[in-house]
Formats: structure tokens, C-alpha cells, sequence
């Protein structure tokens, strides 16, 4: 096939289902979307995304639960302060910066998730491959 | 070296035309990292995953929803930390457009998920072990419910008073709405059935004072304060009675009625064993003499108990709102200003009047009125929470008093009447409308005295607007349950939370209601919020079948929960609030993770600026070449 962005996609438990959701009510959307579920948005280390990066990833999401809908205190606050600052550092770096987002996700929003993941991956297409020197690259 | 087993699941064979299995299978056949590769097409069914015999292998479990899965396998307790899931039909198979681009997708997939097998680290697969004893504090209604249904399925309980007997708000009630049967008629052989039951160790006059462990195996201490009386050799003849020269007003009579300092608190009381009030004692040891059995011992110290149980049910009841803090009413000052609980106690054939409600100076109260709501819905010294028994209570008294005497006359001064349980409605609200009971929709601002010694209430009825005044005998205050400070204290050394008002917190209001946040101890009753009689038997018996059916497991396993490295950790405490269960608390100058608290959510992980916390298999090193190998070629 021709060029296709991959795309790494870390689920937190609740929006996972929500990614569950999607395909269970015939949601499709690109294959090359590879989903890592992991507990919480918030055992996503920041150098955990460098790497998808670093390792060939065009763009990385997160999906996470609104910090509106979590009891009392917000891991997803944690995840979009991080995601925010990476995306300034991407920048710097001369990386467009809408290649890493955060997206809310709750449970039951299959059809939410595989639109704005269409989405995205629509606008990472126009972007073109992702190219952080060939160097960095190797090392990792 | 580390080789990982595939295990592929056709569900039921509808994954055949979606997925390419032959290829996903040939495409990992060669992989040095790849031990063997099975194909199953039910591997949620019972056993079949076990029948494969791979319990201590590296897993990749490619199938369908991991959250369906983990569940199958965790209720199984095939789960060790090794086993990786992929979800190859829904986040695959269903998502993708073609068979083409799902079998990429799936290899991409198991790719990642072999790498992350193969850096896991076992977690602990040992069971924790289940003491098959219960520890239920507080024998009101809910915990004597509570205890009995435990020891029926053939369990030890150790049921902890802090009374010399159970019994609780119930023994002290005349009558119960809405049925108005005697109180103490219905609880008295449930009583006397937990003081004979085998199972059921009582002990009274006590309290925890320490809780250690987890669920499973919690390490209780409790202090047994002195009675003077041995119970072992008493036998509650009563002889000591006749002698003691000195009288003290008894608790359980809400002070209103005298009785010896070597008493028994009532009748009906389990264990029927006399205590000494040393407040009240002179130490003259006339009842020392007067004891055949020599069970009376002045010199009794307090005693420490030790108890090893694997679950423990909350069930201490609520204290009532201090009606003193409401000076407008002018309770303790105006003697014919009573509360609920005195009431119940005038109006019962065993108490101080003989049931005949007079006023303190000894003449017949002819016209009574109930003020609703004293402490409850309102902001200031109560709780703004409605106190769900004070408006049936007050129907119920009123009714009492209509009973005893025709005559009276009775008024309740209420905001809205709450007749919501079952008969409520029939047998307390009409039928205290038909027997002539005045309703007045009103929070009176102010009693006064008039030089009589009548008492005046001063009201705004809140339906016509108009002001009024009434003049009645006596005024019996409908307190709302208030939580003293000794609930929290209990709370702390149990772990447990408590809400704003000081009821204990369950671990979820609608979902989890007999839970607290501390796995393995449960709550009932009105320790956790207002609530009824029946209300509260109901939740003893539903913390009963929690109790037991814990008990019924063989071995149970903790979900995997955060660490924290020693090492790493400074002390900073910024991890504290992040954790939604309260499970990090400090420990010296670092933290420590609650065990039996912790949900492995992994809120934590992001909090803690020095990394020192980690959960189970999803660090740096399991994620990390994980990511990689998904995006390899
Ligand atoms: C005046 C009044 C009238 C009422 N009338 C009715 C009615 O007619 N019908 C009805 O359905 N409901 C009525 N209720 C409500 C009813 O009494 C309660 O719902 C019920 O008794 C609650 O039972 P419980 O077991 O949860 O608590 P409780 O009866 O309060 O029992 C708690 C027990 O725990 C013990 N305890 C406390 N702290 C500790 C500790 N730290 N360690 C060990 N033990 C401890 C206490 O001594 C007590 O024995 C009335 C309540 C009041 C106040
Ligand atoms: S993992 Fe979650 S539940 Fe456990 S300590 Fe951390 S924040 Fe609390
Ligand atoms: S946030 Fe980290 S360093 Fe700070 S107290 Fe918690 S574990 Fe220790």
C-alpha cells in the first residue's frame, strides 16, 4: 500500500472499552492505528512517547478519561500537562506538534473515537512521514 | 531464554473470515522468541484455558475484549503477571475495513504483545490466606443480625460491645412504627439467640483499639475494660443488688431512672452478667459479701485481647445530635423539654414512670408537641441531611400517647412529613390524622417558659404565613443522628473513611453499599447514615453474605498494587492526594501504599516527580520494547 502514518495509540482501562465500543458497534477506521491499553494515562511516561516517536511512530494519541468524569483528583490532568509540554518540546525540535494528542474517551464512545481517530489520521496524512533525523533514529 | 506461547482464539471460529489465522500463525511459527503456538476457538468457556497446561509459561492470549477476558481468567486465578492479552477481534478484526489489513494488524498486535511478555516479571501468585473468623463491632439490631447470619453458615464471630450489653437504640425503644410492636418483645430473643449460639463469642465492655493486616488476615487488639465482676462466676442473681448502697442513674434508661453502682442495665440485657460503676462505688464491698460466688473483684484491671479474623463488619450505630447546641429550645434548662430517646423511655411499662407520661413534677402531660428535624436538615450545629426515621418516630409517639390516653392532646411541628416506608403512609400518617394528631408545617424559633412552668412555642406556619404561639406540658425534640468524634477516631484505626457529616464512607454509594474502601471490611446499619430498623437488620444480613461468601473462597489473590522504592522516594507527598482510594499514607519521612487499598489504578505513577512508584508489569521496561516491536517492519 502506499505511504499510511502509523499511529500508537495508548488507551487508559476506561476510554480501552471505549476503543472496544467502537469495533463492537462496526466502527472502522484505519488499520495502522496499533493500540497499547494500559492501566492508567497516567503510567504513561513521557519517554514512553519519545519512543513511539524515535522507534518510526508519525503520530501518537492518547485517549483518557475526562478529568470531569474521575472521583476526586485527575491523572488526566497529569497526562495533558505532560502531553502539553511534549508538544512544546516537538515543537522546538521543528516537530509539528499535532502529531502527539490527547483525546477524552469515555467507555461507551465508540463512535466518538473512531471519528476523531479518522480524523487525525487524516491530518498526519497531509503531514507526511514523520522525520526526526536519521541519526536519532539509528541510536535508538 | 525467555520464549513466550501463543495462544490464538477463532471465538467459536467468526474471527476465520475477518483474520487471516494461518498467516498470524506462520508469521510467528519461525520467531526464536516464540515456544509454541496454539489455536483455540472458545477460550472463554470454563477450563479451557487451564486444560492448555501452560501455568507457568510466558502467554500471549490473542482473542477478543481484554476487560471480558481478564475477568474470565482472573475469576479463574489463572493470573500471574505473565499472561499478555490482545484484543484481536474487537480492536481488530471488527475495526479494520478487510481481512488484508486486519491480519497486519493483528501480527502488529501480537508482535507487541509477545515483546511485553517477555519482559514481564511474575507477580505473586500466592494466595493470600482466609481466616474464617469475623470480627462484627457493635451489637445494635445490625450487628446482632450481622453475627447471626455469619455464625449460621457455620463461622466463629467475635462480637465486640462496647456496652455491658447488646442491643443497641432498639432495646431502648418502647415501641417500633410502623407496627408499633414492643421493641424489645422482637430484639430480646434475637438477643438471647446470639448469646447462645456456639459460634457467637460476646465480648461487652469493649473496644478496638488496633487493626493490622488485610483482608483475609486482619490482627485485631482489643481492650476489655474492668466490670469488677468476674462473668465467668456470675451468674446474675442480682443478691449484689440488694446490698449496694448507692444509686447512679442508668444510661440505658437515658439517665432518667436510678439504679445501683453494681447493676445490670436491663432485663432482658445479654450477657445477663452485673458490672460495677466505679464513678459510683464507695468500695464499702457490701456486694462482696453479699456474692455466693465470690465473683466481684475490686481490683479488676483492664484486659487486652488478641484476634486474628478475615473480615470485620462495621456496625456502631450513630450517636444523636446534642440538642443543647440548639440554645432556642432550651433543652437541660426547661426540665419538660425531652428528647426522643427520654420519650421512648417514659412512655415503655419498664421505665422510669411506668409508662405514664408525666411531667417532672410528676403530674400527667396533657398536651404534648414533637419538633421535627432538631439537628437535621440544616446547615449550623447539625447535618443538612434529613434524618430518615425522626417524622415516622414522631408519628409513631404520638400515636403511643393516644394510646395510653385518650384526652391528650398532641401536635408535631414539621417541615415536610416523611411517610415514604412500608405502611407508613397507612398506619402512622392517617391514622395520627384520624386519631386527631394537629400537623403544623413549621421549625419553631423559640420555646419559652410561662410563669406556670407551661411551655410556649413560638412559630411561623410556613403554609398560611401567619405567626402563632401554643402553649403545651412538654416538648419531646426529634433528634437527627449525629456522629460523634469517636467515629472517626474508630474509623483511623480501622482505615476506613468517613464522610462530611462523620458516617463512615462506603466504597461506593450505589454500587459497593456495604463495602468500605478497605477490602474485607464491610459496614451496616446507621454508622454509615440514617436509617431504619428494618433498614439496618437488611444490611446486617447483606454484610452476612459478604462475610461468608469471602470465606468461601479457597485463596485470595490482591489485585496488582503500587510500590514505592525506598530509595527513590523523598518524602515529597505529592503522591498523596492523587490516589482516589486514600491508599498512600505516610510512613516516617516517606510513603507507603496500603496494600488491601490500593485499586492498581496507576493514578500515582504519574504524580510522584522522582518515578519511585511503579505497578506490576507496566514500567519503562515491558512498555518500551513493546511500542518498539509494534512499529518494526
Ligand atoms: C428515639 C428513636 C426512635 C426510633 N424509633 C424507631 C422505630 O420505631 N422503628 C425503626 O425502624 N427505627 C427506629 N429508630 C431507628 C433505629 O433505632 C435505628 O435504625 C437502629 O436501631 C440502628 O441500629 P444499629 O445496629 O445500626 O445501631 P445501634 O442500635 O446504635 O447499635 C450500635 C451498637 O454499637 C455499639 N458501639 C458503638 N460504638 C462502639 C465501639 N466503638 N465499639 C464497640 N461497640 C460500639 C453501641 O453501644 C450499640 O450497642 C429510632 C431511633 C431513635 C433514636
Ligand atoms: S495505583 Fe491507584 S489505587 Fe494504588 S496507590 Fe496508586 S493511585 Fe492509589
Ligand atoms: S510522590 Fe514520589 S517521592 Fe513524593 S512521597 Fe510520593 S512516592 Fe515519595
Amino acid at each position: 500500500m502506499s505511504w499510511k502514518p502509523r499511529v500508537i495509540v495508548f488507551t487508559c482501562w476506561c476510554s480501552s472499552s471505549g476503543v472496544d465500543q467502537a469495533g463492537f458497534e462496526g466502527f472502522t477506521y484505519p488499520p495502522n492505528v496499533l493500540t497499547v491499553r494500559v492501566p492508567c494515562s497516567a503510567v504513561i511516561n513521557p519517554s514512553l512517547i519519545v519512543k513511539a516517536f524515535e522507534k518510526g511512530a508519525d503520530a501518537v494519541l492518547v485517549t483518557a478519561c475526562r478529568p470531569s468524569e474521575l472521583r476526586r483528583v485527575a491523572p488526566s490532568r497529569v497526562t495533558e500537562a505532560r502531553v502539553s509540554l511534549l508538544r512544546r518540546l516537538l515543537r522546538t525540535i521543528g516537530v509539528e506538534e499535532d502529531r502527539l494528542r490527547i483525546l477524552w474517551i469515555s467507555s461507551n464512545e465508540g463512535s466518538l473515537f473512531s471519528r476523531e481517530v479518522s480524523r487525525i489520521l487524516g491530518e498526519v496524512e497531509r503531514l507526511g512521514p514523520l522525520n526526526i533525523g536519521g541519526s536519532m533514529v539509528e541510536q535508538g | 531464554m525467555r520464549r513466550v506461547t501463543i495462544v490464538l482464539c477463532t471465538c467459536y471460529s467468526t474471527l476465520l473470515g475477518e483474520i487471516d489465522f494461518e498467516r498470524l500463525r506462520s508469521f510467528f511459527s519461525d520467531s526464536p522468541l516464540v515456544e509454541k503456538i496454539l489455536v483455540s476457538d472458545r477460550l472463554c468457556e470454563k477450563n479451557v484455558f487451564e486444560n492448555l497446561g501452560l501455568d507457568d509459561d510466558r502467554v500471549v492470549v490473542a482473542a477478543c475484549s481484554t476487560r471480558l477476558l481478564e475477568a474470565v481468567f482472573k475469576g479463574s486465578g489463572g493470573f500471574n503477571g505473565l499472561v499478555e492479552f490482545v484484543n484481536i477481534r474487537e480492536q481488530c478484526a471488527k475495526a479494520c475495513g478487510n481481512r488484508e489489513e486486519a491480519t497486519w494488524k493483528a501480527i502488529r498486535l501480537v508482535k507487541g504483545a509477545v515483546q511485553k511478555a517477555l519482559h514481564a516479571e511474575p507477580l505473586s501468585t500466592e494466595g493470600l490466606k482466609i481466616v474464617k473468623e469475623a470480627l462484627v463491632i457493635g451489637g445494635g439490631i445490625a450487628g446482632v443480625r450481622c453475627a447471626l447470619d455469619i455464625a449460621d453458615a457455620g463461622y466463629r464471630v467475635y462480637l465486640v460491645e462496647k456496652e455491658p450489653s447488646i442491643g443497641g437504640v432498639m432495646a431502648q425503644l418502647d415501641k417500633t412504627f410502623p407496627t408499633l410492636d414492643c421493641s424489645i418483645c422482637i430484639e430480646g430473643p434475637l438477643l438471647s439467640e446470639a448469646g447462645r449460639n456456639r459460634n457467637i463469642t460476646i465480648i461487652p465492655n469493649a473496644e478496638v483499639v488496633e487493626v493490622k493486616g488485610v483482608v483475609g488476615d486482619f490482627k485485631v487488639r482489643i481492650r476489655v475494660n474492668p466490670t469488677y465482676v468476674d462473668p465467668d462466676k456470675c451468674n446474675g442473681c442480682g443478691e449484689c443488688v440488694n446490698v449496694c448502697p448507692v444509686y447512679q442513674p442508668n444510661k440505658y434508661d437515658a439517665d432518667l431512672k436510678p439504679v445501683k453502682a453494681i447493676y445490670c442495665p436491663f432485663a432482658q440485657a445479654v450477657p445477663l452478667k452485673y458490672v460495677i460503676n466505679r464513678d459510683y462505688c464507695v468500695e464499702c464491698g457490701l456486694c462482696m459479701k453479699a456474692c455466693t460466688r465470690a465473683a466481684i473483684n475490686l481490683e479488676d484491671k483492664p484486659k487486652t485481647v488478641e484476634l486474628n479474623v478475615g473480615a470485620i463488619v462495621v456496625a456502631v450505630g450513630s450517636d444523636l445530635f446534642d440538642p443543647r447546641l440548639k440554645p432556642e429550645y432550651h433543652y437541660g434548662e426547661y426540665e419538660n423539654v425531652i428528647t426522643n430517646m427520654e420519650f421512648e423511655r417514659i412512655i415503655c411499662a419498664s421505665g422510669p414512670t411506668g409508662g405514664i407520661l408525666l411531667k417532672r413534677d410528676g403530674k400527667p402531660a396533657k398536651r404534648v408537641a414533637f419538633i421535627q428535624c432538631v439537628g437535621s436538615r440544616e446547615s449550623g450545629a447539625g447535618i443538612e441531611e434529613c434524618s430518615y426515621y425522626c417524622c415516622a418516630a414522631s408519628m409513631k409517639e404520638a400515636r403511643l400517647i393516644l394510646e395510653h390516653d385518650r384526652e391528650a392532646r398532641v401536635f408535631i411541628f414539621y417541615n415536610e412529613l416523611r411517610a415514604f416506608g412500608k405502611g407508613w403512609e397507612d398506619l402512622l400518617y392517617r391514622r395520627c390524622l384520624e386519631d386527631g394528631v394537629v400537623f403544623i408545617r413549621s421549625r419553631p424559633s423559640e420555646i419559652r417558659r410561662t410563669g406556670d412552668g407551661s411551655l410556649l412555642i413560638v412559630y411561623e406556619d410556613t403554609l398560611t404565613g401567619s405567626r402563632g404561639e401554643l402553649e403545651v406540658d412538654m416538648v419531646v425534640l426529634a433528634l437527627g443522628f449525629k456522629p460523634s468524634s469517636r467515629m472517626i477516631e474508630l474509623a483511623e484505626r480501622l482505615g476506613v473513611t468517613v464522610d462530611k457529616h462523620g458516617f463512615i464512607e462506603e466504597a461506593h454509594a450505589k454500587m459497593r453499599p456495604l463495602e468500605t474502601r478497605v477490602r474485607g471490611i464491610f459496614v451496616a446499619g446507621t454508622c454509615h447514615g440514617p436509617r431504619d430498623i428494618v433498614e439496618s437488620a437488611v444490611e446486617g444480613s447483606g454484610a452476612a453474605a459478604l462475610v461468608t461468601s469471602l470465606f468461601g473462597r479457597s485463596s485470595l489473590r490482591l489485585p496488582e498494587y503500587a510500590r514505592v522504592s525506598l530509595e527513590k522516594c523523598t518524602g515529597c507527598g505529592r503522591c498523596l492526594a492523587s490516589c482516589e482510594y486514600g491508599a498512600i499514607v505516610r510512613e516516617g519521612d516517606k510513603v507507603r501504599v496500603l496494600e488491601s487499598v490500593c485499586n492498581g489504578c496507576g493514578s500515582c505513577l504519574a504524580a510522584c516527580p522522582q518515578e519511585a512508584i511503579t505497578l506490576g508489569n507496566w514500567g519503562l521496561e515491558q512498555l518500551s520494547p513493546m511500542v518498539s516491536a509494534m512499529l518494526e517492519d
